[in-house]
């Protein structure tokens, strides 16, 4: 386990609107179900298994399914560790891309 | 290094973070008759090992806890506990305050001719302060993961 801090990096596959909420959906859990995803995300079932194949081949997210003691088998999405630095990298990056106090334009005092 | 993003669009996407995250939050929140149910059961046993009948009452415990594991593994669609140090300390004073309450309670030898009232309404008092101590937790951690107030090891 490596505690070095994040490296901010700007990541263009996550980037996109969607995967981007589907990867910070995913920060939030260290395991989601497919159905919670899809519901936080707002996207169709297909959209959602279009994304997470993308994510899943670039080693971003794993899927699993579990079988449950009653009821049918359910999807669990989790990210990797290299998918939650990615992550983690690129909200940095955006965090730096904001204007800092210093790029604020000034304002006039009043009288 | 240009990356195509400029800050309106930086912001934009962390807008969508905060979005997705608080998003989750609300998804997945864990039903409150899961943990009154179990507060409940857990009160009932409480009644029951103060009347005597601890074995009654260990068993409804165990029963409790039996339940809301069962229940939480069909029920929840998120997993994944804060726990570092903040989330720790913090859950210890609530833990202590609930359990403050609760033995205080146990203390109190009521006459005779008080029981099995005074009993029934302690218990309903542990039980009430049973899912009050769980719901604080659960919101405390919602909280902070809405506002992923947590570092990556910390999510257990």
């Amino acid at each position: 386990m490596s505690w070095q801090p994040i490296e901010p990096h700007f990541d263009e596959l996550i980037h996109a609107p969607t995967r981007l909420r589907i990867v910070a959906a995913l920060a939030t859990a260290t395991d989601l179900e497919f159905t919670a995803l899809e519901e936080s995300v707002g996207i169709s079932t297909s959209l959602l298994s279009k994304h997470l194949k993308t994510l899943e081949d670039g080693g971003y997210v794993d899927l699993e399914k579990r079988p449950q003691v009653f009821g049918r088998p359910r999807t669990w999405v989790r990210l990797t560790p290299s998918g939650r630095r990615r992550y983690l990298a690129h909200v940095e990056a955006l965090r730096q891309m904001l204007p800092g106090p210093e790029d604020m334009p000034e304002v006039e005092a009043p009288g | 290094m240009d990356h195509g993003a400029d800050p309106n669009e930086a912001k934009r996407a962390l807008d969508e973070v905060a979005d997705a995250r608080a998003s989750v939050v609300a998804r997945t929140r864990q039903p409150a008759w899961v943990l009154a149910l179990f507060s409940a059961l857990f009160g009932a046993g409480w009644a029951a090992a103060n009347l005597g009948h601890v074995g009654v009452g260990l068993g409804l415990i165990a029963v409790a806890l039996a339940l809301y594991w069962f229940v939480s593994t069909r029920v929840d669609r998120r997993r994944g506990t804060i726990s570092d140090a903040r989330a720790l300390g913090a859950n210890a004073w609530r833990f202590m305050i609930i359990n403050a309450l609760i033995l205080l309670g146990s203390q109190f030898q009521p006459p005779p001719a008080w029981q099995p009232w005074f009993t029934i309404t302690m218990a309903v008092m542990v039980s009430v302060a049973g899912f009050v101590y769980l719901r604080w937790e659960a919101r405390y951690q919602e909280r902070r993961i809405a506002a992923g107030d947590y570092d990556r090891y910390g999510l257990l």
